[in-house]
Formats: C-alpha cells, sequence, structure tokens
C-alpha cells in the first residue's frame, strides 16, 4: 500500500490514493525547516521575476524555489499577495541579461526588500529571503498536519 | 520454493541458512480486483462501493471545511495566472438500473469567464431591457453604423443577438463580425423575439452531464475569495440535486465530492449543505 511510485510529479509519494492526498497537503503545510511567517503589517506583496523559458542556468535557483518552498510560504501568509512576472526573452544576450530576483513590497516604500536569486540555490534563496525580512519561525505545533488513517484504525479502511 | 503465491508476494522467503531470497515476482504493486462473474460477489462489491459513498463525508480523512481547502489550493496554486488556476469539482454518481442521468445547467452568481454580450434590436423597449441585464452594446441601426465605422471594439465580446426584424441590415457588416462568430442566424439560435430569455439561457449557464459515475463542473477560481465560492458551490448544489427527475422510484445516489483545482491536491468536501 505504502510503497512509493516511481513516475510522480512529488518524489517519493505514496502509490495509495489517499495517502498520495494526505502526503501532498503536508507537503504544502510543511515543517519547521520551511514554514515562515512574514509580519503582514509591514510586507503587502512578493513578486518573483523569472524567465519564460524553462532551462536557463541562472534561474534554476528561483524555479526550484518556486516550487520547493513557495506553496508553504503562501498557506501561512494567507493575506500576502504572490505574484509571478515570467519574462519572455527573444535572443541569448537579452536572455544573459533577464534578471531573477525577488521583491518583497512593504507597505512604506523604505521597507523595500530586494534579493538577486541569480546562481544561487533555492534553499540560499529561502535563508536570504528570512535575514532580509524578519520572518518568524512557526513551531510544529502549529502546522496543521493530516494523520494516516492507519494509525487510527477506523472502519471505513477495514 | 520458489513459487508465487499470494502469501509470498508479502513476505520475503528465508531459506534454511538465513539468506533472504525474493522471487522476481514479489512487487507491492496494488492490484486491481479481478472481474468476476459470480453475481454474489458482485453484488457485495456494488453494496460496498455504495456504503462507502453514503457515509458522511466528515468521517472521511480528507474531509475539510471550504475555506480551509481553499486555503491549500491557493498555496498549490501560487505563482501561475489565475486564469490557469479553475477549482472544479468532481462527484461520484451511482445510477440504480433503468435510472436517467443527471443533466441540466447550473447559474453561477459568479461567472468563472467574463460575458459580454451584443444585442441588435429595432425596438427600443428591448434595447434597453438588454443594457439592463448587462449587455455590453445594444443597438439597432446606429450600433451597426459605428461597427461599419470600426469604432467598436468586438475582440473581448463572446455572444451576439438579434430579434428578426434587424437580420437584414446586419448584411454591411456580416464580414466584420462574422469571422467572430458573433453574427446571429435563425440557425444558431441567436435570433429571437424574446431576447431576455435568450440572454439567460446562454449567457452564464454552465452545462453538466453525467458520464458514467462521474460528474464533474467548474466552479470557480483560486483568485475568487472564500464567499463567493460558497454562493457558487450552494448555486451547483441545489442545481444538481434538483435535476433528479421528481417522485421516481429509482434515483441516482449522488456520493462523495471532491474539490480540487488545475495543480492542486484533491479533497472532500460537504456538498449536500
Amino acid at each position: 500500500m505504502s510503497a512509493a511510485s516511481s513516475c510522480s510529479m512529488f518524489k517519493n509519494s505514496p502509490s495509495s490514493k489517499i495517502l498520495k492526498q494526505i502526503y501532498r497537503l503536508n507537503l504544502i503545510a510543511g515543517n519547521p525547516e520551511n514554514a515562515y511567517k512574514l509580519n503582514p503589517e509591514k510586507y503587502s506583496k512578493i513578486e518573483l521575476f523569472l524567465i519564460q523559458k524553462n532551462v536557463h542556468a541562472q534561474s534554476v535557483g528561483l524555479k526550484k524555489f518556486w516550487k520547493d518552498f513557495l506553496p508553504t510560504l503562501k498557506f501561512h501568509n494567507d493575506d500576502i499577495d504572490f505574484i509571478m512576472t515570467r519574462i519572455k526573452v527573444n535572443n541569448k544576450a537579452e536572455a544573459a541579461a533577464c534578471p531573477a530576483k525577488i521583491l518583497v513590497h512593504g507597505k512604506d516604500q523604505k521597507d523595500n526588500v530586494e534579493i538577486d536569486c541569480a546562481n544561487l540555490h533555492s534553499s540560499k534563496i529561502l535563508r536570504q529571503l528570512v535575514t532580509k525580512t524578519g520572518a518568524v519561525n512557526i513551531p510544529l505545533e502549529e502546522i496543521p498536519r493530516i494523520r494516516d488513517p492507519n494509525e487510527q484504525k477506523p472502519e471505513w479502511i477495514s | 520454493m520458489f513459487s508465487c503465491t499470494r502469501s509470498s508476494i508479502i513476505r520475503p522467503i528465508v531459506s534454511q541458512n538465513g539468506v533472504c531470497i525474493r522471487s522476481f515476482s514479489s512487487s507491492l504493486i496494488n492490484l486491481k480486483p479481478k472481474a468476476t462473474s459470480d453475481p454474489k460477489k458482485k453484488l457485495k462489491r456494488e453494496q460496498k462501493v455504495k456504503a462507502l459513498n453514503k457515509q458522511d463525508p466528515e468521517s472521511h480523512p480528507l474531509y475539510m471545511t471550504i475555506p480551509n481547502a481553499m486555503r491549500y489550493l491557493r498555496a498549490a496554486e501560487v505563482g501561475q495566472p489565475a486564469k490557469k488556476t479553475t477549482v472544479s469539482i468532481l462527484m461520484t454518481v451511482l445510477p440504480d438500473k433503468g435510472s436517467t442521468p443527471l443533466s441540466g445547467s447550473v447559474y453561477l452568481p459568479k461567472p468563472i469567464k467574463d460575458n459580454h454580450v451584443m444585442v441588435f434590436s429595432l425596438q427600443p423597449e428591448i434595447v434597453e431591457k438588454a443594457k439592463e441585464m448587462g449587455a455590453t452594446y445594444a443597438g439597432g441601426l446606429d450600433l451597426i453604423e459605428e461597427i461599419q465605422n470600426g469604432n467598436v471594439k468586438l475582440d473581448q465580446l463572446t455572444h451576439a443577438f438579434a430579434t428578426p426584424d434587424v437580420v437584414k441590415d446586419l448584411k454591411p457588416i456580416a464580414r466584420q463580425i462574422g469571422p467572430k462568430g458573433l453574427m446571429p442566424t435563425p440557425k444558431r439560435g441567436t435570433v429571437s423575439e424574446d431576447i431576455e430569455t435568450l440572454m439567460r439561457q446562454s449567457v452564464g449557464a454552465l452545462p453538466f452531464k453525467q458520464k458514467e459515475q462521474h460528474l464533474s463542473i467548474p466552479i470557480g477560481r483560486c483568485d475568487f475569495s472564500d464567499e463567493e465560492i460558497i454562493s457558487n458551490l450552494k448555486a451547483a448544489s441545489e442545481a444538481i440535486y434538483a435535476s433528479q427527475p421528481p417522485g421516481t422510484r429509482k434515483p441516482n445516489i449522488i456520493g462523495r465530492t471532491f474539490m480540487s483545482s488545475t495543480l492542486g491536491p484533491s479533497v472532500i468536501i460537504n456538498f449536500k449543505s
């Protein structure tokens, strides 16, 4: 039942229908390592600038950051807007000059934070975002977690 | 020792000298139950599925309230353009023998796509009524003249209707509105005296139809607020439960309802109330 499926978008997700959804939902809710809350009174929106073409060496880190960490950030910061701006380029020279950055818009102009993500690993981008904005870590008890039904053994599974 | 019985699929075989041997067929694939011709077994299986679908959605481990479910779905769709983040519901419908499949149409209070309607009529009352109902453009010969001059933006329009008296005058602009699919013709059912019902039927209506054991309709987008999603769900719930033919002895059982988005996970919601 709990064997890992080989062809899944999310690595090591179980093959059972219900367990797969539970795994996915818990992945979104995150863990204390990647669950952070920004100050909603200080910041209003986060804007990401990413090249439209999929394979571009400089911005791979930001793309991974979008896939791995952004859903968890959005989950814990529901009142902050997350905007993704994909930049279209026509030739190689434009692609080389294309920025890969995150702009955190503060309610005051002073609070604006800019992070240059070119050639950075996704985990380093998260660390920079946390230190520059002063985001607060969310403890394990406050992260909602859906439990595996096999642990509880209710009637419906029989 | 290497025989592949059902029990050996799960347990590795340990030989006498303690070496663990696993046969090649020892995979952990969850096999689909074999098709059976035994009517007793079939009935038992059907009854089991029925019992599962009749249970309260709250007892399922994936059950969530709608605001909570939308929080997860919004997180899963982060960074995607709003147009691509359609939230849809899928429900299991167990038909009885001889029951008619569910079908009909839903009028969502907050439509997913914006509709822009154009109405042609020579009668001023109909023009006024169309404008009241939210038509983007409505008019008679004056509107036709404006389109001829190129003053009207036709790209965003989705529907066009006309009354029979004005159809003759539409010929000069047929080349402009025809390729965009906006030419009203009796054949397509877009020419009628009763513009009001025409607009109501085709604008904002969402047809649904049961396919075998499933019924699926889009309900909103991730950028809608929780209240908008709930009001849309209520409208859909009323329309779907009302589409059951009244007074039938063999109703379709409407089972579990899942809510999901384009890229998001799927959760169970309480659709009945």
